[in-house]
């Protein structure tokens, strides 16, 4: 689970990455640059683990913007 | 209680499989299938729009209590009529938001665009998923940036391919 929401992090959704940079330890990035290993292991997995991961991941962001939130 | 805001993308995708409903997976779901680490709020799909196929869908919207996506809120029901049409019907169901896509905005609709798919999944939960060609090409197209940052990932998911 560490390693899903620590890799998916750096991946962005939409426009809000550029208000939202959750990304861990990476130096700012322009948007050509692919994260090879986390391309990698969602590879790896099937087609539902895939969208759960996803979806996970969704959720996970949906939770640190709230808590970024200073409203 | 209200609908989630985030699509639970195997679900609903499992449902509509479940209900035998023809249609191709496109939009940000279809970059998660092929492998792409991203996330996206609403599941996109292009439905075969035969009375049969449109049938089965109302059947599928009903049980995930689907409602039109509007600013009013009046939770106004999908009908046959616009599921038949061309338009893009967006819709909160309890699984989380359902984009249902007569054609896409270049005007394919599903028989234009089977043709340009591949199957992933496996057996009984295989799918109909856009192919990464013209994923690449319609996120091109759209010119939004969200789908621009999405592109150098498809294109490296492409040269896995090889």
């Amino acid at each position: 689970m560490t390693r899903l929401g620590r890799g998916t992090l750096t991946v962005m959704e939409g426009s809000e990455r550029d208000r939202n940079d959750l990304t861990e330890n990476r130096p700012s990035s322009d948007s050509s640059e692919v994260d090879e290993t986390l391309l990698a292991w969602t590879l790896s997995l099937s087609a539902f683990e895939r969208l759960d991961a996803s979806y996970h991941a969704g959720l996970a962001l949906d939770q640190l913007r709230a808590l970024s939130d200073p409203r | 209680m209200p609908y989630p805001t985030r699509a639970d993308l195997g679900g609903l995708l499992r449902a509509l499989i479940q209900a035998k409903l023809e249609f191709v997976v496109v939009g940000g779901t279809a970059a998660v299938l092929h492998g792409a680490p991203t996330s996206t709020y609403d599941l996109d799909i292009v439905h075969r729009r035969t009375e049969e196929n449109v049938n089965r869908f109302l059947a599928v919207l009903g049980a995930l209590d689907a409602i039109v996506r509007e600013p009013t809120a009046r939770r106004l029901r999908p009908t046959k009529i616009i599921l038949m049409g061309p338009g893009q019907l967006l819709m909160s169901t309890n699984l989380g938001p359902l984009d249902a896509l007569g054609t896409l905005h270049d005007g394919r609709g599903f028989d234009e665009l089977i043709g340009l798919t591949v199957q992933i999944g496996e057996g009984d939960a295989s799918m109909n998923v856009i192919d990464l060609d013209t994923l690449i090409e319609v996120k091109l197209a759209a010119g939004r940036t969200k789908d621009k940052l999405l592109v150098p990932i498809l294109l490296a998911l492409k040269k896995t391919e090889k």
